[in-house]
C-alpha cells in the first residue's frame, strides 16, 4: 500500500470537508483505485468497532456530567470560592479566573465548557472592576486550557482509546502538568498587575465569609475527588466513574442546590447526546483511518524518516513538539490525537520514549493549540462572549503562550513532572 | 427559483421530521444508558452481585445514539472541519466545493449502505455474548443511519446546486437550529462571525 491515502486526506480537509468524512474517503477512494473493493466491507466494520467500547463511553457521561454542571449553577459557586480566597490580591479578579479555571477543572475535561461558563461570568466583572476588555478574555482564554490538562480530561479519554494507554495512569500523569500551566499563569498575572497597576477585587475575606463561600463550593469539588480517587484505588473503571459524576451531578443540581429544574433536564440530554454523537462518530472514522495507517507501514517509514533527521530523542521531542504545536494551531485538539496519535505515538515509543510521557506531552500541545490563532475553538468562544477581537485577544495573551510553551517543554524534558505521580500509584 | 424550492422545501421537511426522531430517541439513550452503569456499580460494589448484561447494552445504546445523531450532525454542519483554506474560496467558487464535498461524501455512505446489508445479514447468525439477540438487529441502526445521511446528502447537495446558479440563496439547509439551540463542535461554515457565534453556543465536547 502506498501513503496515497495521506496525501489525499490532506486534500480532501484542506478543501473543508468534515474531519470525520475525510477519514473515511481518503482510505476509501485508496482502496478503490487499486481495485480493492471489498476492503470498503473493513472501513466500515471498523467505523463501527471504534465506536463499540466500553472505555470511550467515558467520554458522553462526563460530557453530560460537565453539562449538568455548568447549567445547574456549579461555575458560581466555584467563582465565589475563589474569590473568598484570592480576591484580595493586586489583579484579584484575574487570579480568581485562573484558580476557578483550575477548581473547573476537576469537574469537566473540556476547555469550551470551561471558557464559556467562567467567560461569561468573569469577563463582564473584571471589564467592570478596571481591567481591558481583551485582558480579560485572554486570561480566561489562556486559563480555560487547563480544564483538559487536570483530570478528567476529554482528549486524555479519546488518547488512551485510540493508543491503549491506561486512562487512569493517563489522569494521573496530568495533575501536575496541569497544575504548573496554573502556577504560572498565576505569577504572570501577578507581575502583569504590578507592572500595569491592575484594581484590587474586593476586601479580604474575613473568616466568616471565606467559611460560607468554602461550604457552597464542598459538595460540587467533592465531584473530583470521588471520580479520581475511584479510578485511581481502582474501585471503579473511569467509565463508571464517569457515570457517578453524572448521577451525583444530577443529586447536587437537582435535590440538594436545587439550581436546576427537572424541564431543564431534556435540553441538557440532548446537547449532551449530539455532541458526544458527533464526537464518537469521529473516533470511530479515526479507527477506521488508523487501520490504514498501520497497513500501510506508515509508522516504519515516519521512524525511518526521522531518524535520518537525528537519533537524539530530546531532539525529535523537540521537533515533534515545534510539529503538534502548527498543527494545534489549524486543528482542534480531538481530531489532532486521533489522527496524529497513532501515526507519532509508535514511533516516538520505538525510540524509547515512555508511553505515558509521550501521551501527555501530545495532550497538553494540542491542548494548548485550541487557544492559538488562527483556528483556536477557545480563542472564538472567547472573542464572542467578550466582543473583542480574536486578533487582539491573541496578542494580548503572548505572555500566557509563553508561559504554558515553557511548560510544554519543561515536561518533555523532564519525564518525572508527569511520571512521578502515576508510578507511585502503579500505573508504571 | 420555484422549481428548486419545489424539490428541497419537501426533501428539508422529511430529513427535519426524521432528525428530530433521532434526536429524541438518542435523548433518551444517553439516559438510559446513564441509569444502566449507575446500577452497574449499584450491583457490583454494592450489592456484590454483578448484572451480566449491562456492559454490553449500554455499548449499543451508545452505538445507536452515535449512528442517530449523524444525519443531523451532517446536515446542522456540527462535524469538526478546517476552514483555513476553504474560506477563501467565495461565491461560486465556494459552492463548487460544496458541491465536489457533498458528492464523494454521497457517494462514500452509498458504499457503506450497500455494505452494511451484508454486515446485517452475517450478524443474525452472531449472537451478542451476554445479551441475547442476534447482532443483526444492532446493525440495523447502521442501513438506517446511511439511509438518511444519503437524504441529507442529496438537499445540502441541491442546495450547493442552488448556490452555484444563485449565490444569493441560502447556503445552509433550511431550519438547521442556530443560536441557543445549536450543539455541538466546531461549525462548518466559512463565515468566521458566524463560527464564533456558534462555536459558543456549542455548550460541551471533549476539547
Amino acid at each position: 500500500m502506498s501513503l496515497l491515502f495521506f496525501w489525499l486526506f490532506l486534500i480532501l480537509m484542506a478543501i473543508g470537508m468534515p474531519i470525520v468524512f475525510a477519514l473515511i474517503l481518503a482510505p476509501g477512494i485508496m482502496v478503490v483505485l487499486d481495485d480493492k473493493f471489498v476492503f470498503t466491507t473493513m472501513l466500515l466494520q471498523r467505523l463501527y468497532n471504534g465506536v463499540n467500547s466500553f472505555p470511550l463511553m467515558a467520554l458522553p457521561f462526563f460530557i453530560l456530567a460537565g453539562e449538568l454542571m455548568n447549567r445547574g449553577g456549579i461555575t458560581a459557586s466555584l467563582v465565589r470560592l475563589s474569590q473568598a480566597l484570592i480576591g484580595h490580591f493586586r489583579g484579584g479578579l484575574a487570579q480568581v479566573n485562573i484558580l476557578s479555571s483550575i477548581l473547573f477543572a476537576g469537574l469537566s475535561g473540556s476547555a469550551v465548557a470551561d471558557t464559556s461558563a467562567l467567560g461569561s461570568m468573569l469577563i463582564p466583572a473584571m471589564e467592570k472592576n478596571g481591567y481591558t476588555r481583551r485582558f480579560a478574555a485572554a486570561v480566561t482564554a489562556a486559563s480555560s486550557v487547563i480544564g483538559p490538562i487536570i483530570p478528567p480530561s476529554g482528549i486524555m479519554i479519546l488518547y488512551a482509546f485510540i493508543m491503549n494507554v491506561s486512562v487512569g495512569g493517563l489522569f494521573a500523569a496530568g495533575l501536575i502538568p496541569g497544575l504548573m500551566v496554573g502556577v504560572g499563569l498565576m505569577l504572570m498575572t501577578s507581575y502583569l498587575s504590578r507592572k500595569r497597576d491592575y484594581p484590587v477585587a474586593s476586601r479580604p475575606a474575613t473568616l466568616r465569609e471565606r467559611g460560607s463561600a468554602f461550604g457552597q463550593g464542598f459538595l460540587p469539588l467533592l465531584t473530583p475527588i470521588i471520580m479520581l480517587g475511584g479510578i485511581l484505588s481502582g474501585f471503579f473503571t473511569p467509565t463508571e466513574a464517569a457515570a457517578v459524576a453524572v448521577g451525583y451531578a444530577l443529586l447536587l443540581t437537582l435535590l440538594i442546590q436545587r439550581t436546576l429544574k427537572l424541564a431543564e433536564l431534556p435540553r441538557i440530554l440532548t446537547n449532551a447526546a449530539v455532541s458526544s454523537g458527533v464526537i464518537l462518530l469521529l473516533v470511530g472514522a479515526a479507527v477506521s483511518f488508523a487501520s490504514v495507517v498501520s497497513l500501510s507501514g506508515a509508522p516504519r517509514i515516519l521512524t525511518q524518516m526521522v531518524l535520518s533527521i537525528s537519533d537524539n530523542v530530546y531532539v525529535l521531542l523537540f521537533c515533534v513538539n515545534i510539529l503538534l504545536f502548527i498543527v494545534g494551531m489549524f486543528l482542534d485538539a480531538g481530531p489532532a490525537i486521533l489522527i496524529l496519535g497513532p501515526i507519532l505515538g509508535p514511533t516516538m515509543v520505538g525510540l524509547g520514549v515512555d508511553p505515558l510521557h509521550f501521551a501527555i506531552i501530545m495532550c497538553v500541545n494540542v491542548t494548548v493549540g485550541l487557544a492559538t490563532p488562527p483556528m483556536g475553538l477557545v480563542l472564538f468562544v472567547s472573542a464572542s462572549i467578550s466582543g473583542e477581537r480574536v486578533e487582539r485577544i491573541a496578542l494580548e495573551m503572548l505572555p500566557f503562550l509563553a508561559i504554558e510553551i515553557a511548560v510544554i517543554f519543561l515536561i518533555t524534558f523532564v519525564p518525572a513532572l508527569s511520571l512521578t505521580l502515576p508510578r507511585l500509584l502503579g500505573f508504571l | 427559483m420555484g422549481v428548486w424550492d419545489r424539490v428541497i422545501t419537501p426533501l428539508a421537511r422529511m430529513n427535519q421530521g426524521a432528525i428530530a426522531c433521532g434526536r429524541y430517541t438518542a435523548m433518551v439513550l444517553i439516559g438510559v444508558m446513564t441509569v444502566v452503569i449507575l446500577l452497574q456499580v449499584l450491583f457490583r460494589r454494592v450489592l456484590e452481585a454483578p448484572l451480566a448484561w449491562s456492559e454490553e447494552w449500554a455499548i449499543f445504546m451508545m452505538v445507536w445514539m452515535t449512528f442517530l445523531v449523524a444525519p443531523l450532525a451532517y446536515r446542522g454542519g456540527l462535524n469538526v472541519s478546517m476552514d483555513t483554506i476553504a474560506a477563501l474560496f467565495r461565491g461560486r467558487w465556494g459552492a463548487l466545493l460544496q458541491i465536489v464535498i457533498n458528492i464523494l461524501v454521497l457517494a462514500m455512505v452509498a458504499v457503506f449502505l450497500y455494505r452494511s446489508f451484508g454486515m446485517v445479514d452475517r450478524g443474525m447468525g452472531a449472537r451478542a455474548s451476554s445479551a441475547n439477540v442476534p447482532m443483526g438487529y444492532i446493525y440495523l441502526i447502521v442501513p438506517l443511519s446511511m439511509v438518511f445521511m444519503i437524504t441529507v446528502g442529496i438537499e445540502r447537495l441541491l442546495i450547493s446546486i442552488r448556490s452555484l446558479i444563485d449565490p444569493s440563496a441560502p447556503a445552509e439547509p433550511d431550519g438547521v437550529e442556530t443560536g441557543e439551540s445549536a450543539i455541538g463542535w466546531t461549525p462548518t461554515d466559512s463565515d468566521p462571525a458566524g463560527s464564533r457565534q456558534r462555536a459558543t453556543d456549542a455548550s460541551s465536547d471533549a476539547n
